[in-house]
């Protein structure tokens, strides 16, 4: 059986190739935490209430509503910068990765389901939601690996 | 592209969601709808609070009546069956089920 080696693995891209996808990634993961940050700010009275219904947040919901979009902001700020956009990619997946724990821990034991997600993504269903969040920590992964790939 | 292009174009995008977000704001409208908390008795529910998942299946009666948007009135805060009933503009909902979550 043919042995893989992960370090052996590359895309057939040129570096500014390279770079380019990075941004790319890094406008997406942009757009999608001002969009969220902008909305939870603008109806924050609607973000701090829905987290209040949640079993265990519901104590810190007050600081919560505000450090969540404030963190969104900062990850942003820190993916416009090219010398904190690996950091600002790390974080961007770590968040992204506490909320869909959270998301796949309410969809396996919660019995109640409330959703106060900003803008249009409140719309989707938990599942999409998980998906949706999965894709985007999808995304940071591959931008931080070719980041590694491009040094 | 250099890094200041790059940098602008990041602004350009934070902006643009900003203002997409903004105007999905502009966009809602806030729900006048009375829930069912007790029976024969529907209160007028927070838009901010509700959640649709909180009517719970042990009533034959509407969980929820929403007012339609072109009745500008201000029925209260509680209405009685009979009172709900005599209002054109509610419009009973499809579920069925008392109403648990909070409503303010």
């Amino acid at each position: 059986m043919q042995k893989l080696n992960h370090k052996n693995i590359s895309l057939n891209l040129s570096d500014q190739s390279k770079t380019n996808l990075i941004w790319a990634i890094c406008y997406c993961c942009i757009f999608l935490l001002s969009y969220t940050a902008y909305a939870k700010i603008e109806d924050h009275s609607r973000f701090y209430k829905g987290l209040l219904n949640i079993s265990y947040i519901g104590d810190y919901a007050l600081l919560i509503s505000w450090l969540v979009p404030l963190s969104e902001i900062l990850i942003a700020v820190l993916l416009l910068i090219p010398k904190m956009q690996k950091l600002g990619l790390y974080l961007f997946a770590v968040m992204m990765g506490v909320f869909t724990l959270y998301i796949a821990s309410m969809l396996l034991w919660a019995t109640k389901l409330p959703c106060h997600c900003g803008g249009a993504i409140e719309k989707l269903s938990w599942n999409q939601h998980l998906w949706f969040n999965l894709g985007f920590i999808a995304l940071a992964s591959l931008a931080i690996w070719l980041k590694k790939q491009s040094k | 592209m250099n890094n200041i292009k790059k940098l602008a174009l990041g602004l350009l995008v934070a902006a643009f969601a900003f203002g997409f977000s903004a105007f999905k704001s502009a966009q809602k409208v806030d729900e006048v709808r009375y829930v069912q908390t007790d029976t024969d008795l529907w209160e007028k529910v927070d838009p901010a609070v509700y959640n649709s998942s909180f009517c719970e299946d042990d009533s034959e009666k509407a969980c929820f009546y929403l007012q339609n948007t072109s009745d500008p009135t201000d029925h209260g805060a509680s209405l009685t069956s009979a009172q709900i009933n005599l209002i054109p503009s509610m419009q009973p909902s499809a579920t069925e089920g008392l109403y648990v979550g909070p409503i303010n």
